[in-house]
C-alpha cells in the first residue's frame, strides 16, 4: 500500500506542477492563443485516442466509428448549452458535457449490442457503417442544423472571462483536468478485475469465456464506456471551435484516431497520449514545408508501421514511480494508510451426494451441418473420480469437452451437472456452476502475468463494481488483496510462486500447461476437464503430472475427466475409461478391461483383426 | 414505372462500376486478408493518367487508356512490394494502418503535383443515346455495363482455367498448402495486385466517364462504396463482390429517385448493417467458427 | 535420400526440436511416431521450409534445403501431405489434383499420372467435378495424398493420414501407402497410430518432447516393451 500511496502522490504532484506551468504560461501570454488552441486540440485528441484504445487496444476489437460518438456528444452538448441560457455558462457546460457523454454511451450501447457479435474486419466495417449513419442522420435533422451545422455555440474561451488570454488559460485548464480524469479512469479500470476481464477477451476469447468471464457483457461495457468518453471529447470540441458540421466527423476522423492508437501501441495508454500529441503537433511543425507536409506525414506513418509494427511503445506503460523510485521516501510516512483487511474470493458450496454422479450426460450428441460429430454419448462422473476419455485423433473427444463446457450447444441429449441441466447454457455460466477446463493447444492470456491469469478466473467470485475499480475504493483494495493472497496460495501448490509476476508466454512449455490447470482450478470447479495434459511432455514430466493430478483430486476435491493419448498416464491413474471413435462411445470400463477389449484394440490401437488374433494366441501360449 | 426503370438503369450503371472495383478489393483481401484502403486511390491514379496523357499530351485515346491501366497495375505492384510485403507476418492492424498511410500518401502526393483543384476529365466518346420508347439509355451506360460484364467474365474464366488463376484461388484458400504444391506465393500475390489494380484502372475510366471531374480525393468515395459492396457479398468471394456491387448501385439510385439523395448513403450503410447482422460473413460467405 | 542432421527449432521461448537427426534411404517407408506435441509435425514443416529452424541441416538428394523457399522444394521431388488434409475446399477435386501438378509442364505424363491417382482412388474419379470441401473426411485424405502424388515425388511425406478416419478407412489408406511405396516412391510417415505405422514401415524413430529417443527396425520397435507400454497400450 505504501508504495501505491507514494505513486499516487507523485503523480498528483507532477500533474499539479504541469498544470501550474501550462496555466501560468498561457495566462501570461507566453503561450499565445494559437498554441494554446493546439494544446486544447491535443487534449481532446488524447481523450479520443485513450478511449478508443479501450475498445481497440484493451478489448482488442477493431472499431472504425469512434468519431460518430464524438459527434453525438458534440451536438448534444452544444444544443444543451444553446438552450440553457438561464443558468451560468459553467453549469450549462457541465450539464452539456455529461449529457453528451451519456447520450453517446446510450448510442454506443444500442449499436454495440448487435455489432459486437461480429469480429475483426467485419466489426470494423459495421462500426464504420454506424458512424456514417450517425453522420447522415445529423445532416438531415433540423435540430442539429442539417448539413449547414450549428454555429454560434458559446466558446469556452469566450465564456469565462472578458480577458481573452485568461479565459484561454481557463479553457486549457478544463480540458486538461477532464483529460486527466479520463486517462486516470481508464488506467485504473484497466487494473481492476473488470479491466482484466476486458484484456482477457483480447488475449483469448474462448479461454476467457471458459474461465468464467461473461464476454458479451464486457465487450459491451468497454464499447459503451469508450463511447461515453468520446461523447465528452465531442462536447469539449464543440465548445472549443464554436461551430459544428457533421462532415467533420466522417470516417476519416475515426481513422485518424485509430492511427493514433495503433501508432502509439495498442493497449498502451502512454503510447496513445504520446501518439496523439505527436500526430496533432506534427502537421503544425511541418507547416513550414507547406504542401509537402501531408506527404511527409503519410510517409512517416508508413515507415513507422513497417519498422515498428507493434507501435511506438507496444503495450509498455510509463510509470512515474518506477522512474523516480528513490525520491519519494519521505512520502511513505506522510501518506501511510491502514492496511485493508483482505477479502478472499468467495468459495462456492456444492451440494454433492455420495452416490449421485457430479456430472452425467444422457445420449449427448451434436450435428455440424449434416455431419454427426458426436452421438449417444453417455458419460457419468462420480465425486472425486478420475476418468479417462480416449480414442483416435479426430474421434470427437474434444467435441465432447466443448459440449460439456457449452462451447457448442448439443443438438440432442442432456448434460446434468450436480443435478441440474446445463445443456445450452453459455460457457461462462457453466464455468461458474462448477466445470473448469484446459485446452489441447494451450490457451493462456499470453501477455498477462501468471498472477493476472489466475485473477481473471476469480472474476465471478468477487463483487466490486467498475466504478469501485475506477475510484479504487476500500472494497476494491480489500478484494484485490484477497485475490492476490489466494492466487499466490494456489501457485504455491504448483511450485510456481517464483514466476508469479512473469508474463505467461515467457514460461517454458511444461509450466504453461501447469498454469492452465491452475487457472482452471481457481474458479473452484467441482469437475475438471483436462484436454491432453501430457502432450509435449517427456516421461519424467508425465510421471510428475500423474502425481500432480492425484494431488489435485484430493486437495481440491474435484472429479477429473481427462483426454490423453499417453497410455502410461491413462492406464496409470484413471479409475475408469471411456473409449470413443467416430463420435460414438465404443467401450467403458476399468483400465485392465479396456486394454484387452478387442473393439478398442481394433479401433484405437489400429491393430488389424488377424494380428490381434495372432496376438491372442501368442498370449495363450 | 418509367422513373423506376430509369433508376434501375442508373443503378446498373453505377453498380457495374462498383462491382468492378469491388472485385479488385475482394481479390486482394482474399489473398492477404488486408483491407487495402489505398485501392480507391488507384482509381485516382488511373484518372489523372488519362487527364495528363490526353488533355496535356494529346495522345490517342486508345493508347492513353492502356497507359492508364498499366499505371494502375504498376502502382499496385509497387505498393504491395514496398509497403505491404514487409508487414505480412505482422498483426493485421499494422498492415491496415499502413494501407491508410499509403492512401494518404497517394492523395497528398496527387494534391502536391496536380493541386487540390478538380480538373475536367476529357470527353472520350460522343455517341447518341439509345431510345427505347420513353426510355433513354446513354451510350456510356451501355458501354460501362458491357465493359464491366466482359471484364468479370474474363476474370472468372482466368481464375477457373489458367494455372496462375487457379494458383490465386489456392493461395487465398490456404497459403501453406499452396506452397506445398510448388506455388510461389509471392509471385501469386503480386499477380493478384496487378489484376486487381488493373480492374481499378478500368473502373477509373468508367467512373470518370460518369462523373467527369478529377481531383486528388476522387477515389475515396467509390473506394469505400466498393469495399462495402465486397463485404456485402462476402469479402474474398469474387461472385459476392459483383453481387454486392450491383445491389449497392441499384439501392443507391432507387433511394435517390424515390426518397432523397441525401439519404442514399444512409440506406447503403443500413443495408450493409442489416446484411451483416443476419449473415455475418456477407451474402455469399460462410461463417467459420473458431476451432477450439 | 533424405538426411536430417542436428536440427534445432524454436517457437519463441519454446525449444521444440532438440538436435533431431535421422535419415531415409531410397525405397524405404520410414515412420516417426510419438505422442501429440512430441514434434513430429514440426519436423515435416522444417523439412518443407514452412517454418525456419535455428541450426542443423536437411539434405535431400545431396542438396541442402535450408533457406530454400517451400515452393522450390516440391520441385526437387519432395512432396508433403499436410496434417488435417488441407485440401482447397472451394476448388473441385480435379482442380486440386491440377494444383498438385503445378510445377510440371509435361501435360501428357501429368494426365497419365492423374489416371494413376484415379486407379488408386476410384472414389476421386467419381467425384472429380465436386468441390473438395464437400467430400467426406476419408475422401479428403485420399485427395490430399493424390494431390501430392501429382507432383511425381521421389519422397512422399505424410502427416497423420489416419487422423479422424474410421478403422476400415485407416486400413484402406495404409494399404494404399504400401502400394505407392511398391511403385517406387519413398515414404516418410508421421503417425500417432503407432501400431499401424510400424506394421507398414521398414524402420521407425520414436520421438518424445522434440527428441529422438529410440530408433530401429519397425519389427523390433513393435516388440519393444517401452514402445508397447507407451503407444500400444499393452503391457
Amino acid at each position: 500500500m505504501t508504495t501505491k500511496a507514494k505513486s499516487y502522490a507523485l503523480n498528483i504532484i507532477a500533474l499539479i506542477i504541469l498544470f501550474a506551468l501550462l496555466f501560468s504560461l498561457t495566462a501570461s501570454g507566453s503561450i499565445n492563443n494559437y498554441y494554446s488552441g493546439i494544446l486544447v486540440t491535443v487534449g481532446i485528441s488524447i481523450i479520443m485516442t485513450v478511449s478508443l484504445n479501450l475498445t481497440t487496444g484493451l478489448l482488442g476489437q477493431l472499431a472504425l466509428g469512434h468519431a460518430g460518438f464524438m459527434s453525438i456528444g458534440a451536438y448534444t452538448s452544444a444544443i444543451i448549452t444553446r438552450n440553457l441560457q438561464g443558468i451560468p455558462f459553467g453549469w450549462s457546460l457541465l450539464i452539456g458535457l455529461i449529457a453528451g457523454g451519456l447520450f453517446a454511451a446510450v448510442c454506443g450501447f444500442i449499436i454495440g449490442m448487435p455489432a459486437l457479435r461480429l469480429k475483426g474486419d467485419y466489426l470494423a466495417i459495421i462500426t464504420l457503417g454506424f458512424g456514417e449513419i450517425i453522420r447522415v442522420v445529423i445532416e438531415n435533422t433540423s435540430i442539429t442544423g442539417g448539413a449547414a451545422g450549428l454555429t454560434r455555440i458559446t466558446r469556452m474561451s469566450r465564456a469565462f472571462s472578458p480577458d481573452a488570454q485568461l479565459s484561454s488559460a481557463v479553457q486549457m485548464g478544463i480540458v486538461f483536468w477532464i483529460m486527466v480524469a479520463v486517462i486516470a479512469s481508464i488506467f485504473t479500470l484497466g487494473r481492476s478485475r473488470h479491466g482484466r476481464a476486458i484484456i482477457s477477451i483480447r488475449e483469448n476469447e474462448v479461454a476467457a469465456e471458459a474461465t468464467g468471464i461473461p464476454t458479451t457483457r464486457y465487450k459491451l461495457l468497454a464499447f459503451t464506456l469508450a463511447a461515453f468518453f468520446a461523447g465528452i471529447a465531442g462536447g469539449l470540441y464543440a465548445h472549443q471551435t464554436g461551430i459544428l458540421t457533421a462532415r467533420y466527423f466522417d470516417f476519416n476522423k475515426s481513422i485518424e484516431y485509430l492511427v493514433m492508437v495503433v501508432l502509439g501501441g495498442m493497449g498502451s495508454i502512454t503510447g496513445s497520449i504520446l501518439a496523439a500529441s505527436v500526430l496533432v503537433a506534427l502537421p503544425e511543425v511541418l507547416r513550414g514545408f507547406a504542401s509537402w507536409r501531408m506527404v511527409l506525414y503519410s510517409l512517416a506513418l508508413i515507415t513507422m508501421m513497417i519498422f515498428r509494427p507493434m507501435g511506438l511503445l507496444g503495450t509498455w506503460e510509463f510509470s512515474l514511480s518506477r522512474a523516480w523510485q528513490c525520491t519519494g521516501d519521505f512520502l511513505k510516512r506522510t501518506f501511510m494508510r491502514k492496511e485493508r483487511k483482505p477479502k478472499l474470493p468467495f468459495v462456492p458450496h456444492y451440494d454433492v451426494w455420495e452416490d449421485a454422479p457430479v456430472l452425467e450426460t444422457h445420449d449427448l450428441g451434436i450435428v455440424f451441418g449434416g455431419l454427426v460429430a458426436a452421438e449417444n454419448i453417455n458419460i457419468r462422473l462420480m465425486n472425486n473420480e478420475i476418468v479417462g476419455l480416449i480414442g483416435p485423433n479426430g474421434a470427437g473427444k474434444t467435441t465432447v469437452f466443448n459440449l460439456l463446457t457449452g462451447v457448442y450447444s448439443p443438438t440432442s441429449g442432456d448434460i446434468i451437472l450436480l443435478g441440474k441441466s446445463i445443456a445450452g447454457k453459455p460457457t461462462h455460466e457453466i464455468t461458474n456452476n462448477g466445470i473448469g477446463r484446459t485446452f489441447q493447444n494451450i490457451r493462456l492470456f499470453k501477455s498477462m502475468t501468471v498472477l493476472e491469469n489466475i485473477k481473471v478466473a476469480f472474476h465471478t467470485r468477487m463483487h466490486y463494481s467498475p466504478a469501485s475499480g475506477i475510484f479504487r475504493t476500500a472494497q476494491y483494495t480489500s478484494e484485490e488483496r484477497g485475490m492476490d493472497i489466494r492466487a499466490r496460495e494456489l501457485l504455491r501448490v504448483f511450485d510456481m510462486e517464483d514466476v508469479a509476476d512473469a508474463n505467461a508466454n515467457s514460461l517454458p512449455y511444461g509450466k504453461q500447461r501447469k498454469l492452465e490447470i491452475c487457472r482452471a482450478l481457481a474458479s473452484n470447479p467441482k469437475v475438471l476437464l483436462l484436454d491432453e495434459p501430457a502432450a509435449g511432455m517427456n516421461p519424467i514430466e508425465t510421471q510428475e503430472l500423474m502425481e500432480t493430478i492425484r494431488i489435485i483430486r484430493t486437495r481440491f476435491s474435484v472429479a477429473i475427466l481427462l483426454i490423453e493419448h499417453d497410455m502410461r498416464l491413462v492406464m496409470g491413474i484413471c479409475e475408469r475409461i471411456y473409449v470413443i471413435n467416430y463420435g460414438r462411445e465404443i467401450a467403458e470400463g476399468p483400465p485392465d478391461v479396456i486394454a484387452n477389449n478387442p473393439d478398442v484394440i481394433t479401433a484405437y490401437l489400429g491393430i488389424p483383426e488377424d494380428v490381434h488374433e495372432e496376438r491372442a494366441q501368442h498370449a495363450e501360449n | 414505372m418509367i422513373l423506376f426503370l430509369n433508376q434501375l438503369i442508373n443503378g446498373l450503371h453505377v453498380g457495374s462500376i462498383y462491382a468492378l472495383i469491388a472485385l479488385g478489393y475482394t481479390m486482394v483481401y482474399g489473398i492477404i486478408k488486408l483491407i487495402n484502403f489505398a485501392h480507391g486511390d488507384i482509381l485516382m491514379i488511373g484518372a489523372y493518367t488519362i487527364v495528363v496523357t490526353i488533355s496535356f499530351m494529346g495522345w490517342p485515346i486508345a493508347v492513353a487508356i492502356i497507359v492508364s491501366i498499366l499505371a494502375c497495375v504498376l502502382f499496385g505492384v509497387v505498393i504491395e512490394r514496398f509497403a505491404y510485403k514487409p508487414l505480412r507476418s505482422s498483426p493485421k492492424i499494422s498492415s491496415l494502418i499502413t494501407a491508410i498511410g499509403v492512401s494518404m500518401l497517394l492523395q497528398n502526393g496527387a494534391q502536391l503535383i496536380f493541386s487540390p483543384n478538380p480538373k475536367p476529365f476529357p470527353i472520350l466518346l460522343n455517341a447518341p443515346p439509345l431510345n427505347l420508347g420513353p426510355l433513354q439509355i446513354s451510350f456510356t451506360t451501355i458501354l460501362t455495363f458491357a465493359v464491366a460484364i466482359i471484364s468479370m467474365i474474363s476474370l472468372q474464366g482466368f481464375v477457373s482455367t489458367f494455372k496462375m488463376g487457379k494458383a490465386m484461388r489456392a493461395v487465398s484458400e490456404d497459403m501453406d498448402a499452396a506452397q506445398l504444391m510448388g506455388i510461389n506465393a509471392n509471385h501469386t500475390i503480386t499477380a493478384t495486385f496487378a489484376i486487381g489494380c488493373g480492374l481499378a484502372g478500368v473502373g477509373a475510366l468508367l467512373y470518370c466517364m460518369a462523373y467527369p471531374t478529377v481531383s486528388p480525393t476522387l477515389g475515396s468515395l467509390p473506394g469505400i462504396k466498393a469495399f462495402i459492396a465486397a463485404v456485402l457479398g462476402g469479402i474474398g468471394i469474387m461472385p459476392g463482390a459483383m453481387l454486392g456491387g450491383f445491389i449497392l448501385g441499384i439501392a443507391e439510385s432507387l433511394t435517390k429517385g424515390y426518397i432523397s439523395s441525401q439519404l442514399s448513403d444512409a440506406v447503403v450503410y443500413g443495408i450493409l448493417i442489416i446484411v451483416l447482422l443476419f449473415k455475418p460473413a456477407g451474402l455469399l460467405g460462410k461463417s467459420v467458427s473458431e476451432k477450439v | 535420400m533424405l538426411k536430417i542432421e542436428n536440427v534445432n527449432l524454436f517457437y519463441g521461448a519454446i525449444h521444440a526440436l532438440h538436435d533431431i537427426s535421422f535419415h531415409v534411404a531410397p525405397g524405404e517407408i520410414v515412420t516417426l511416431i510419438g505422442a501429440n506435441g512430441a514434434g513430429k509435425t514440426s519436423i515435416l514443416h522444417a523439412i518443407s521450409s514452412l517454418i525456419p529452424y535455428r541450426d542443423g541441416e536437411v539434405i535431400f538428394s545431396g542438396k541442402k534445403l535450408k533457406k530454400l523457399p517451400a515452393y522450390e522444394i516440391v520441385n526437387m521431388g519432395l512432396a508433403h501431405v499436410p496434417e488435417g488434409r488441407r485440401v482447397f475446399g472451394r476448388m473441385t477435386v480435379k482442380e486440386n489434383l491440377d494444383m498438385g501438378a503445378y510445377t510440371r509442364h509435361d501435360t501428357k505424363e501429368t494426365h497419365a499420372d492423374m489416371q494413376r491417382v484415379f486407379q488408386h482412388f476410384p472414389r476421386l474419379k467419381e467425384r472429380r467435378g465436386q468441390l473438395a470441401g464437400t467430400l467426406s473426411g476419408g475422401e479428403q485424405q485420399m485427395l490430399s495424398i493424390g494431390r501430392a502424388l501429382m507432383s511425381r515425388p521421389k519422397l512422399l511425406m505424410m502427416d497423420e493420414p489416419s487422423m479422424g478416419l474410421s478403422p476400415i478407412l485407416v486400413s484402406e489408406i495404409f494399404s494404399i501407402i504400401r502400394e505407392i511405396n511398391q511403385e517406387g516412391t519413398t515414404v516418410l510417415l508421421v503417425e500417432q497410430n503407432a501400431h499401424m505405422a510400424l506394421s507398414v514401415a521398414n524402420r521407425g524413430y520414436v520421438l518424445e518432447t522434440g527428441r529422438v529417443v529410440l530408433e530401429g527396425a519397425a519389427k523390433a520397435l513393435l516388440n519393444n516393451s517401452e514402445v508397447k507400454r507407451a503407444y500400444l497400450g499393452t503391457a
